[in-house]
């Protein structure tokens, strides 16, 4: 079977998006700007016909896209531009994302540098503006850079701690895990994962945003458009659903109603979770209320598990 | 909110993504909501089994009280309320909009339930003269000091005083003097204001006077003061300074009160002057009605510059609210908004919205200045509407050099035919002639 023809963005179309979103004025002449917007093309919709590239196409932001290119490529007004618009935006998007003065300034300072292109690759200069293909607004991708730059920044921290560090917080001598990972029932493992797969992507999303992560109703909503009250009912339903389904499959495994539910109530680390609790009350109750003494070799009722 | 079992927790953290991570550009556009169909099917999928991803898409979202909400509620007061926006945010979203409308509709109940048409409430009188009382001493310079909050305000939402404030102050203070020794008092309200708000303070100091004109029984010769209005340049249709000065004999001790209650109606944002008015008409409200055939009977005092200082006659519950109504309907300007791209209207003070222009591309800014209504979009859309938004005209800006084809993001009326541009590559189009020839800078 021939393989589907792959069409371009054609000459007259790419010179006319040229000529409308004012290239030249960055100094991208029109075969350099119909050589990017095709790329990008390719990249996102190979297979595509004339007119779905001519649509893909104009819908991309293509004023930011040349500016972004023409920063790219050492353009002196384009420079100008991009950074009376976004210089100081840059510093409060680092300052929203990492809540701290000296690492916002920190982190603004470094991507820009990477923007402007420190690296170079065969003696040229290396922008991080390259990157940018204008599917969505050029300062929403600069967050989304910044926030990409910040985890993986968070992360080197996060393993590169010297052991005066770690003797100072006592890391040394931090004592194993008390609740080794105790293996929870194997039906119910295989119970979960397949009502979770019947799931939509989105409500898995939802679930994972929000018992996961902790992210905030709100959060949730801006992510994927909608309205907070749309995700708290959706919650409660999948939530809901998830259980009754949970249930179903135990039940398809060989397990009575009573039996399943019993399993996903009372999930083991549910009841380490409130032996816990039950320890802690003990230790601060008085030793023996009431003058009872219990009989020697039995404990007290909360430490038998 | 219901608890999820934590095995469902378990799993889900279990379980994690395969295939690479999308790139920046795409998870932009998903945070967008450009994406769609099985692209964003395809993005979802992946975030909800990676972590990272999910952690990258939340930090890169925009704060609540982004720029482009700041936007929209700049241009929302720059161009309804041009000066007043101390304060301003964008207060035009239902939750707002819910209250404001209760407001308003305990306000109007209140006001037809108490009113008592030919019957005045003595002890509101007596209580209403003795706070002017108390404020006379102000009042009498009051070019330079506005004898009561509201009117300060006013004053300084209108911005400083320019210089007819001073020469019209003054010009004031002489007649003041010349009145048969009596406390004649001029005030910086008398100065024109292109705000409904504004305007409605202005009456409200207006009425101030002339509650304090009447109690201090200094005697006031309206034929004298012709000159006055033509030196603050007063706008033809009646302006503030004309309301100002055709009406200078009292007619009802609670006039104050329906300007005060007009002013919470006109305003659904909590601005100061607002605030004051609002606080002002706690106590008088009873009175609102009477006050509002006042001012009808004011609007066509204006009119008539012979009719000078006559007092209203008798009139009917029903004539005054019909007469407010109609000169609301008359005055009021539409007032605009801009959410989500499209342009919207409200001819109701903010009480209800409709679309008046939705464009294949989101609008990005838009101006108003009378019926004349601009509104631009991205990459160089251009629309002009003559008749408060009921029919638009497409306009293409161009010049010999090109035409505007970069986003619109910022829109200047300086009168019906001086328009000016901004453009997102900070270019700016002007023209002189309500778009017909434009230049570029």
């Amino acid at each position: 079977m021939p393989a589907p023809a792959q069409a371009v963005l054609s000459d007259e179309k790419a010179f006319a998006l040229h000529e409308r979103c004012g290239a030249a004025a960055y100094g991208l002449d029109r075969e350099q700007f119909a050589s990017i917007v095709r790329d990008i093309q390719t990249k996102y919709l190979p297979l595509a016909s004339p007119d779905e590239a001519a649509d893909f196409c104009g819908a991309l932001r293509l004023e930011e896209l040349v500016l972004a290119r023409g920063c790219a490529a050492g353009n002196e007004r384009a420079w100008q531009d991009f950074i009376s618009r976004y210089r100081g935006k840059l510093h409060a998007m680092a300052l929203h994302i990492t809540r701290d003065a000296a690492h916002a300034a920190e982190l603004a300072d470094s991507l820009f540098a990477d923007l402007y292109g420190v690296s170079t690759r065969d003696g040229m200069r290396r922008s991080k503006l390259v990157f940018y293909t204008a599917r969505g607004s050029l300062e929403g991708w600069l967050r989304t850079v910044m926030a990409q730059e910040f985890i993986n920044r968070y992360r080197k921290q996060k393993r590169v701690v010297s052991l005066d560090e770690q003797e100072k917080e006592g890391a040394q001598f931090v004592a194993p895990n008390p609740q080794p990972v105790m293996a929870a029932d194997a039906r119910l493992e295989a119970a979960t994962d397949e009502a979770l797969a019947e799931l939509s992507s989105e409500d898995r999303y939802v679930l994972a945003a929000y018992h996961l992560d902790g992210r905030t109703l709100a959060e949730i909503a801006r992510v994927l458009g909608l309205h907070e009250s749309s995700i708290s009912r959706r919650l409660d339903r999948v939530t809901t659903t998830l259980r009754k389904r949970i249930l179903a499959c135990l039940r398809e495994r060989g397990m009575s109603h009573a039996q399943a539910k019993e399993v996903l109530e009372t999930d083991v680390r549910d009841i380490q979770l409130d032996l816990r609790t039950r320890l802690a009350q003990d230790s601060a109750a008085k030793t023996f209320p009431g003058g009872k003494v219990s009989a020697p070799g039995a404990g007290t009722d909360g430490t038998h598990v | 909110m219901s608890e999820a079992p934590k095995i469902v927790q378990d799993r889900l953290r279990a379980s994690v993504a395969t295939g690479a991570h999308p790139d920046a550009d795409v998870l932009t556009a998903f945070a967008e909501q450009v994406l769609s169909g099985t692209e964003r099917e395809d993005v979802v999928r992946h975030l909800s089994r990676c972590a990272d991803c999910r952690e990258v898409v939340a930090l890169g979202l925009p704060p609540m009280d982004s720029v482009a909400e700041s936007q929209v509620a700049r241009e929302n007061s720059a161009a309804v309320r041009p000066t007043t926006n101390v304060g301003v945010r964008n207060w035009f979203v239902w939750p707002n909009l819910r209250w404001a409308a209760m407001a308003a509709a305990v306000v109007v109940v209140a006001s037809v339930l108490a009113v008592r048409p030919g019957k005045q409430n003595k002890s509101m009188v007596d209580a209403v003269n003795q706070q002017a009382e108390q404020a006379a001493p102000s009042t009498y310079y009051a070019n330079t000091k506005p004898p009561a909050p509201l009117a300060d305000k006013a004053a300084v939402s209108a911005g400083s005083p320019s210089k007819s404030d001073t020469s019209l102050a003054l010009q004031a203070r002489k007649f003041g003097r010349e009145a048969a020794g009596a406390r004649t008092r001029f005030q910086p309200s008398l100065v024109p204001s292109p705000s409904a708000a504004d305007s409605a303070a202005q009456l409200a100091n207006d009425k101030r006077s002339n509650l304090l004109e009447k109690k201090s029984s200094g005697r006031f010769v309206p034929e004298s003061l012709p000159t006055v209005p033509q030196i603050a340049g007063a706008p033809a249709s009646g302006g503030p300074v004309a309301k100002g000065l055709s009406d200078q004999v009292i007619h009802s001790s609670s006039e104050a009160v329906e300007v005060t209650s007009a002013a919470v109606e006109l305003q659904p944002s909590r601005t100061d002057g607002a605030m004051m008015a609002r606080n002002e008409a706690v106590a008088p409200v009873e009175k609102a009605k009477p006050a509002a055939k006042e001012e009808a009977h004011r609007k066509a005092q204006v009119e008539d510059n012979s009719n000078y200082g006559q007092p209203a006659n008798a009139y009917s519950t029903s004539e005054a609210a019909s007469a407010l109504k109609k000169q609301r309907s008359k005055d009021l300007p539409a007032q605009w908004s801009l959410a989500r791209g499209k342009l919207r209207r409200s001819v109701d003070a903010g009480a209800s919205w409709q679309i008046a222009l939705q464009v294949e591309h989101p609008l990005l800014t838009f101006g108003a200045l009378g019926s004349d209504v601009w509104a631009g979009g991205q990459r160089g859309a251009l629309f002009h509407s003559t008749d408060s938004g009921t029919t638009w005209t497409i306009v293409q800006p161009s010049t010999k050099a090109g035409s505007l084809s970069n986003d619109i993001v910022g829109i200047e009326i300086h009168s019906a035919t001086e328009i000016a541009l901004t453009t997102g590559n900070n270019e700016s189009w002007t023209t002189a002639d309500a778009g017909n020839t434009w230049d570029k800078k």
